[in-house]
C-alpha cells in the first residue's frame, strides 16, 4: 500500500490526495504537522531531507516528492496524464506554470495569512497581488475558450492548479473577477471522486517519531 | 522545428544546450523582448503568455515553459527516462527548478545584469534567502550522487545547470559549494556540450522595461 505524508490544510498536499480519490487508489494518510515543526524533526528529514509535505513512499520504500512530480507518477498509464509527447508537454507546461507563477504568490498569500494568521506586510501584500493576479488572468483568458487547461479534457493540470486556486479568496483574491476560472472551479468539484480540501482520508495516522 | 530564442535567456540556454546534445537542428527566430516583440499579436497568437523560449513544431503547434519544451525534445532519448520511478525524479527536479530556481536565482541575475535591482526592494531578500536554500538543497544531492535525479546525466541537469552555474552573476556563493561546482564540470564534459551563455550587454535594449502582454 502507497503512504502519503502529507500536511491535511496545505494545497500541495490535497493534490496528491484528491487525484488519489479520483483515481480510487487506496493509501495509508500519515499527518505531518507541519505546524508544530513535525517536518524538521530527524524521523521526518530521513523520509524527506527537504522537510516538505508531500512525500509518496512506494510499496518499495523509494520516495517521491513534489507534488507535481507525485501527480505525474500517479497518473501515468491513466486519461489524466496523456501518452502523447505534444500533450504531455502541453500538461506540464502548466504544471511548470503553477510551481513558478502561482503558487509563490497565491499559495504563499494563503499560507501566511489564513494558515499562519499572520497580518502580511504591506510590500508582501503588493507582490502577492500583483503576481497572483496576473496568474489568474492568464488561467481565465484560457479558460474563456476552453473547459481544461492542457487538453480537450480533465488532466492533472487542472488537478494541479485547482488546490491553491480554489482557496485564492483565503490568500486575498477575488475571484469574482475571473469567471472563466469560476467555472472551471465548478466542473471540478462536480467530478466524480471530488473530495474537498478539509476532508482526512480513509485510512490515516498520525506521524510518530 | 523553429525555437523563439532570447539569448542572453538561460531559460532559452537550456533548450540550446539540449538541442545540441541530441544533434537536433533548430530554426532560430530571434525575439528581442525588450523591444516589446514578445508582445506583438502575431507573437501572442502563438503563445499568450508572451514570453520566450517557444517551440513551434512543423506542424505548427505551440509549445512553452522551457522545462516542458525540453521534456518534449528529450521524449524517446537518453536524456528523460521513460517511465516509472526514473521519469518520475526527473520531473520532481524540473519542477524544484521552478519553485526554487526560478523564483529565486534566475529573477536576482536578470534585475542584476539589466541595472533594474534597484526597482526591488522586499523581493531581493527574499530571492536571496530562497536561492542559497536550494544551492545548499543541491549541493547535499550531489554529494550523492553524480548527476541531480540520479545515476544518469538529463533534462533535470541541462535545467537547473542554466541558472545556477551563472548564479555568481548574482553574488551568490558557488567555490564553498563543492559537490555543485564539480558538477558543472561534469555536466561541461559531457558529449556535444554546447554551453556559450550570452551576456545581456550584447542587447542594447535590455535595460529597458520588459513589455508584458497583461
Amino acid at each position: 500500500m502507497l503512504t502519503l505524508y502529507h500536511s491535511q490544510p496545505t494545497g500541495n498536499s490535497y493534490k496528491v490526495r484528491l487525484l488519489l480519490s479520483i483515481l480510487q487508489i487506496p493509501y495509508t494518510a500519515v499527518e505531518i504537522d507541519i505546524f508544530n515543526g513535525e517536518n524538521k524533526n530527524a524521523a521526518y528529514q530521513r523520509i524527506n531531507p527537504l522537510g516538505k509535505a508531500p512525500a509518496l513512499r512506494l510499496e518499495d520504500e523509494s520516495i517521491l516528492t513534489e507534488s507535481n512530480a507525485i501527480l505525474s507518477y500517479l497518473a501515468s498509464g491513466t486519461e489524466y496524464f496523456p501518452s502523447d509527447a505534444l500533450l504531455r508537454a502541453r500538461v506540464l507546461q502548466w504544471m511548470f506554470f503553477e510551481q513558478r507563477s502561482h503558487v509563490p504568490y497565491i499559495g504563499v498569500a494563503r499560507f501566511q495569512m489564513h494558515l499562519l494568521k499572520k497580518t502580511p506586510r504591506d510590500d508582501d501584500l503588493a507582490i502577492w497581488n500583483l503576481h497572483g493576479n496576473i496568474a489568474l488572468e492568464i488561467m481565465n483568458r484560457h479558460l474563456a475558450k476552453a473547459w481544461w487547461l492542457a487538453a480537450d479534457a480533465f488532466t492533472i493540470a487542472d488537478i494541479a492548479l485547482y488546490a491553491y486556486t480554489h482557496v485564492a479568496p483565503e490568500g486575498g483574491f477575488d475571484l469574482s473577477k475571473y469567471r472563466g476560472v469560476q467555472q472551471w472551479l465548478e466542473r471540478i468539484e462536480s467530478r466524480p471522486g471530488y473530495v474537498p480540501l478539509m476532508q482526512t482520508p480513509p485510512v490515516t495516522s498520525r506521524f510518530l517519531e | 522545428m523553429r525555437f523563439y530564442d532570447y539569448g542572453p535567456s538561460q531559460n532559452c540556454f537550456k533548450v540550446r544546450l539540449l538541442a545540441a546534445h541530441l544533434g537536433v537542428a533548430l530554426q532560430i527566430v530571434p525575439v528581442s523582448i525588450f523591444k516589446g516583440e514578445a508582445a506583438s499579436p502575431e507573437f501572442l497568437a502563438k503563445n499568450p503568455m508572451g514570453t520566450v523560449p517557444l517551440l513551434e513544431t512543423d506542424s505548427g503547434e505551440c509549445l512553452t515553459e522551457s522545462n516542458a519544451i525540453l521534456t518534449f525534445l528529450a521524449e524517446g532519448t537518453p536524456y528523460m527516462p521513460r517511465e516509472g520511478m526514473p521519469r518520475a525524479q526527473v520531473t520532481r527536479w524540473l519542477m524544484f527548478e521552478q519553485r526554487s530556481i526560478q523564483t529565486s536565482i534566475s529573477r536576482l541575475r536578470y534585475w542584476t545584469l539589466t541595472g533594474k535591482l534597484g526597482e526591488f526592494g522586499r523581493e531581493i531578500a527574499t530571492a536571496r534567502a530562497l536561492g542559497n536554500r536550494a544551492l545548499d538543497v543541491l549541493d547535499a544531492e550531489l554529494g550523492k550522487k553524480p548527476f541531480i535525479a540520479g545515476d544518469s546525466y538529463t533534462v533535470a541537469d541541462i535545467s537547473i545547470f542554466a541558472y545556477s552555474h551563472v548564479a555568481a552573476d548574482a553574488e551568490f556563493d558557488l567555490p564553498s559549494r563543492a559537490n555543485l561546482t564539480e558538477w558543472f564540470d561534469r555536466i561541461r564534459g559531457q558529449p556535444g556540450f554546447k554551453g556559450e551563455v550570452v551576456p545581456y550587454s550584447t542587447d542594447p535594449y535590455s535595460n529597458k522595461k520588459l513589455t508584458f502582454a497583461l
